[in-house]
């Protein structure tokens, strides 16, 4: 592993990737600060710009944005109190209020500080977990293989939204369009409509484009522009943090990455769920909990050193068993297949191993990157949030047309895109989300495969098949594991009294 | 409009969806489409399962009056128009006069300043993806 690690190193510094790395992070600032993009948007839009490049430099590319978006999301909800990513929403809460007593420079110095161990911390997770759970996938077969679909589904319940039934006919719906195409054992074409290019499966990048960026353009144009007072950001000061404030916030920090790490690791879980319970639990373990909301520096670093260290956990079950994390892994997920690179232990062994850890210590460069833009240029970029949405919003359209194009280039796949990102619009209207779309895409074909080839194997009907899952020990723990993750994420919809008629 | 009523149009759609699906099924080997069916049936309960919820709910509209309805509308539009347009009069041409007929349309004041980002953003587009990636675009009928 250690010589595997030194290769990563040694491929990962190049100009070319250090560039790259430069490059993303900004980007990935760039589109965290606008409020109403977020950092799937900009993986999304910006992934056809990796097709040309070496596998490990397009995923540095990628993984920078994400990293700089995740930091840059921050920047907007202390200086604007409008978070720039869902995830920043809890880091209004003690930013805003630190701007308002004019010490934006500081809470801007800790979310760069926060993000930044936070990011190294679920880096190193990534580096030190992924190589040895990928091996355990080796072990893997069509019934695990299908029961980790059904627990990357169970992510629906936690993503569901306002309503659960609606968040189930999404995940349902995207399983259907997963179907499209040939079926896994007999090759035979479904709902093709007559299009030979659906006989391969509804693609998934420019399906992804256009959920993520056509349908969030349109939800761009629907509000208007609101008016943005950044003046006081030109005098603020940020500057490096001492390590004395350091060593007083170090427990907060673990403890948060800690939080984030395990909480990006499950499947949907997602940022916000990470910075609001990192938040909490610094809140709990506070001396001074009364303060909490008025603009304390702790809260903030707990939010922010959480939110980054999701990032990182999110990429671990993506690299190792191909079930994403979340909805940027799973664009994520995109760019490695597009590569022609599997998700699993083929990933880590072998010649595509240096892609892995040059990828991994790509993103120690881009933590390093996002941090140096933070402390020396986040006032700068708080700017770009007086961008008008209108020139935004067209250019995003075009590129997402130009991506889409880009992928097989033919027109076909640019109305798949539209296609999607007008369905996203409105499902998003009626109070659906489009993440559970997204992973029943991804996760529909893996489930269909392994209980096919499931069914084939134990001889059919229920009981077999029951009992063939019962007495694999994989099977067992992941089944239990689907039962608590059903149960959890039940109690948490009942909690939050959401309509549920089942 | 209400959130309930549109819920219960939608519970109607989504299950005339799931019958047309199904009936397309049953013109496959059944070997094949069994795990669709499941998939089909299950959004059939489900979208009956909206439409007995939406009984449950309170009143609450979907759209706030603030927002603009008729520029999404529009940019739709546009936004098909520049697709039909690609094949026609060529990619860089139908992507410069969609950039700057859908800036114009959202915001009428800066006329100088969108021809400068449209011509910009063609630029960036033929330097990446045509000298870079190598990407051959739709040159349109004319050419």
């Amino acid at each position: 592993m250690l010589d595997n690690i030194v290769s990563g190193l040694v491929s990962a510094i190049t100009f070319q990737n250090i560039c790259m790395v430069i490059i993303g992070s900004a980007l990935g600032i760039f589109f965290g600060a606008l409020p109403g993009f977020t950092a799937t948007m900009g993986v999304a839009v910006l992934l056809p710009l990796t097709f040309g490049m070496p596998p490990e430099t397009g995923l540095i590319l990628l993984g920078s944005i994400f990293y700089g978006a995740m930091y840059g999301g921050s920047i907007s909800a202390i200086l604007l109190n409008t978070p720039g990513t869902p995830s920043a929403a809890a880091t209004g809460i003690e930013g805003y209020p630190l701007t308002k007593k004019g010490r934006a420079g500081e809470a801007l110095r800790e979310a760069a500080t926060a993000s930044f161990l936070g990011g190294l911390f679920s880096v190193t997770c990534l580096l030190l977990i992924a190589p040895p759970l990928s091996q355990i996938s080796l072990k893997f077969g069509p019934p695990e293989f299908f029961l980790l679909a059904v627990f990357g589904l169970t992510i629906i319940i936690s993503v569901s939204g306002q309503s659960l039934v609606k968040g189930i006919i999404s995940g349902v719906l995207g399983m259907i369009v997963g179907t499209v195409g040939m079926d896994p054992l007999l090759a035979y074409p479904r709902f093709t409509f007559g299009f030979s290019n659906l006989v391969e499966g509804i693609p998934l990048i420019p399906a992804l484009i256009g959920l993520f960026s056509i349908s969030e353009v349109l939800n761009l144009v629907k509000l208007k522009d609101q008016k943005r007072n950044i003046a006081t950001s030109k005098k603020i000061q940020v500057g490096f943090p001492s390590l004395k404030h350091i060593k007083e916030l170090i427990r907060t920090y673990l403890r948060s990455s800690i939080i984030g790490v395990f909480i990006g690791m499950l499947p949907g879980a997602g940022g916000s769920i990470a910075s609001f319970l990192a938040y909490n639990e610094a809140k709990r373990a506070s001396k001074h909990p009364d303060k909490f909301g008025t603009g304390i520096v702790e809260g903030l670093a707990a939010c922010e050193t959480a939110n980054n260290a999701m990032a990182g956990g999110a990429l671990i079950p993506m690299l190792t068993l191909g079930i994403p994390g979340d909805a940027v892994s799973a664009i994520m997920m995109g760019g490695l297949l597009i590569h022609g690179l599997n998700p699993g232990p083929e990933l880590f062994s072998g010649s595509t191993s240096i892609v892995a850890y040059t990828f991994i210590i790509g993103l120690y460069l881009a933590n390093i990157a996002f941090f140096l833009f933070g402390i020396c240029a986040s006032p700068y970029f708080a700017r770009i949030t007086n961008i008008p949405a209108n020139i935004l919003a067209a250019i995003v359209v075009v590129f997402a047309v130009t991506g889409s194009y880009a992928v097989s280039n033919r027109m076909f796949d640019v109305w798949i895109m539209l296609f999607f990102g007008f369905l996203g619009y409105f499902l998003r209207i009626y109070g659906f989300n489009v993440i559970p779309i997204v992973l029943g895409i991804i996760l529909a074909p893996i489930a269909e495969r392994g209980l096919a080839q499931s069914v084939a194997i134990s001889g059919g009907g229920i009981m077999n098949l029951l009992a063939y899952f019962v007495h694999r020990p994989i099977s067992l723990v992941l089944i239990i594991l689907i039962i608590i993750s059903l149960a959890i994420s039940i109690r948490q919809v009942c909690r939050e009294g959401q309509s549920m008629v089942l | 409009m209400l959130m309930r009523s549109v819920d219960r149009w939608l519970s109607v759609i989504i299950l005339i969806l799931c019958c047309i699906l199904y009936v397309i099924t049953l013109s496959y080997p059944n070997e094949v489409v069994t795990f669709p069916k499941v998939l089909i049936i299950i959004m059939a309960f489900m979208s009956i399962s909206l439409f007995l919820n939406s009984f449950r709910q309170i009143e609450k509209p979907i759209l706030d009056e603030s927002v603009s309805t008729w520029e999404v509308i529009i940019s739709i539009a546009l936004i098909i128009l520049y697709v039909v347009l690609v094949p026609v009069i060529g990619f860089f041409m139908s992507t410069i006069l969609y950039l700057y007929v859908q800036m114009w349309i959202l915001n009428r004041n800066r006329i100088i300043l969108y021809a400068v980002i449209s011509t910009g953003t063609i630029a960036f587009l033929y330097l990446v993806f045509v000298i870079f990636l190598k990407i051959w675009f739709p040159k349109g009928l004319a050419l």
